[in-house]
């Protein structure tokens, strides 16, 4: 356990690296064109830091990330559950499949208008705009563990004689994550960037709000600082807690 | 010859199944007896399988009757089946588990097991797909054995091996069932029949039925493999089987005239089917 831990946290110099480079480029870029059009990362990560010692950039932080994880939270019950159930049939998948298609086809900005009309400018039209741009995703993967779950394995569990919970422990379960989890981390990255655009839109308060804010004082370097802020939750989010989880469950699949 | 004067442990009568339309198995009868070893061979299409799994319960008869005292019948199958994501100490004490062992108990029964199938300490961390076809072949059995089912029945679980990883498996086989446990297998080699097993049913296709039973008279821990050899050969020109296979009647294996062999061969026809249903039995 010690060995993968130190492992992964090893094998992140190779991505930190990459991020080092385009931040190099980033630089380069910056000293052809002015503060208004590019600041440099030195100026943006001052800002930021100047940001995050003001209290109420994190209260700024936690509006957004409450509404981004409620959203995706309630798709991942909702989308999840309806997932497992029309995966159970064929009915199910094959009347289910046309609806998620044109889910999916729909973009998010189409239902923030409609969110806007329906709850208004509070946390509801982020919430659920989160709430149905993560539904289909997870949905769809839930559905297709569910579909692909082997009878061979169904039989294994009747001679076995195997009740329901035990069934669903040894063998659905972990056949069914392996499709989950990716859909998990993929959806949370939607949520992150679904939330930021409702509430530029149609909120007054969060990252999103803020920069709206930014855009309206032309300030290139504020925006660019809470965008660093959105992609470096999102990145801490799903390196230090999703991803080493999907690497415990998925291990039997890990060839070092 | 081994004896089995009790009453069969499981018995089919007249027993039918179709897969849609096509009638896969018609008019089987059989009893086994408990500690009895019984082999199914036949040619490809002829319904072994869809027996096996109406005896373990897996599909139900369209016709007939099966019924049978036994109170644990596990399965190996055709293919390992090992569950990808535990490991194969987790997979040998999957059975266990079911059962509700205490991880303490199952941990020890699980090495224990893997002990006597020759499988390292070090194998019992890895996952299925780093083993070798023949360690899986072993953990699939040693699964099965470790609840100590009183039926084991078993679906061409040597296919895959070579002749050295067969014969240990063979030993460890009659070794670990010499006991209590009845055995039910299916397999294409006559020889591997010969050597596992205590009576032999030989089918035909279109519909699957029972066109022979040979009975051998050696218990199975005694045959070598000149015994095995002899007695397969001679079960090789007997015109039932060779038809069952589909094979010519001119062959050119030949066994000498002078030559005892072990093997007593019935026609089904004149086999004595006792098909009266026992009380306190189970459906299959």
């Amino acid at each position: 356990m010690i060995v993968r831990t130190a492992h992964y946290i090893w094998g992140g110099w190779g991505a930190i690296s990459v991020l080092l480079v385009a931040l190099a480029a980033w630089e380069w870029a910056a000293g052809f064109q002015s503060e208004l059009i590019l600041p440099s990362p030195l100026d943006v990560m001052a800002h930021l830091s100047q940001l995050l010692a003001d209290p109420e950039a994190w209260r700024t932080i936690g509006i957004t990330a409450r509404r981004a994880l409620l959203g995706f939270g309630l798709a991942w019950v909702v989308g999840g559950g309806l997932g497992l159930l029309a995966g159970r049939t064929i009915t199910g998948a094959v009347i289910s499949r046309p609806l998620i298609s044109v889910l999916l086809g729909t973009p998010p900005i189409a239902w923030l208008v409609l969110a806007l009309l329906w709850l208004g400018s509070g946390d509801g039209s982020p919430v659920f705009t989160v709430f149905i741009a993560c539904l289909p995703v997870l949905f769809l993967q839930c559905m297709q563990g569910s579909r692909t779950l082997s009878l061979q394995y169904h039989d294994l569990a009747h001679n076995f004689e195997l009740n329901a919970r035990q069934r669903w422990v040894e063998i659905n379960l972990p056949h069914i994550l392996s499709y989950v989890l990716p859909a998990t981390i993929t959806a949370l990255g939607v949520a992150w960037k679904v939330v930021v655009m409702a509430e530029l839109l149609a909120s007054d308060e969060g990252v999103g709000a803020m920069l709206a804010v930014s855009r309206s004082w032309l300030d290139t370097t504020g925006a660019l600082a809470w965008i660093l802020t959105t992609v470096g939750l999102l990145l801490l989010t799903e390196y230090l807690f999703l991803e080493p989880i999907k690497r415990h469950i998925e291990r039997w699949q890990v060839r070092e | 010859m081994t004896v089995f004067n009790t009453e069969p442990a499981m018995r089919l009568h007249r027993v039918g199944f179709r897969y849609g339309l096509q009638t896969v198995l018609d008019n089987i009868d059989l009893a086994l007896f408990a500690g009895e070893r019984l082999a199914l061979v036949g040619p490809s299409g002829c319904g072994k399988t869809t027996l096996l799994h109406l005896v373990a319960g897996l599909l139900s008869p369209w016709e007939g009757q099966c019924e049978h005292r036994f109170q644990r019948i596990r399965m190996v199958f055709q293919q390992p089946r090992l569950l990808p994501w535990q490991t194969t100490l987790n997979n040998l004490t999957f059975g266990l588990r079911a059962l509700g062992i205490d991880p303490r108990a199952r941990q020890a029964a699980g090495r224990s097991m893997a002990e006597r199938f020759g499988l390292h300490a070090d194998d019992l961390a890895k996952y299925p797909d780093q083993l070798s076809g023949g360690m899986q072949s072993r953990v699939a059995l040693g699964r099965a054995l470790i609840v100590e089912p009183d039926l084991l029945l078993m679906d061409e679980p040597f296919s895959a091996l070579d002749i050295g990883h067969k014969a240990r498996l063979y030993d460890d086989l009659v070794r670990l069932t010499e006991t209590r446990t009845s055995m039910m297998m299916i397999t294409h080699d006559l020889l591997e029949a010969v050597r596992l097993a205590d009576r032999i049913l030989v089918m035909a296709p279109s519909p699957g039925r029972i066109v022979a039973e040979i009975r051998l008279g050696l218990a199975a821990a005694l045959r070598d493999d000149l015994y095995v050899h002899h007695n397969g050969a001679a079960l090789m020109q007997n015109p039932t089987v060779r038809s069952a296979f589909n094979l010519p009647s001119s062959t050119a294996v030949s066994v000498s005239s002078h030559t005892e062999t072990d093997v007593l061969i019935t026609p089904v026809d004149s086999m004595n089917a006792n098909p009266t249903p026992n009380a306190g039995v189970t459906g299959c």
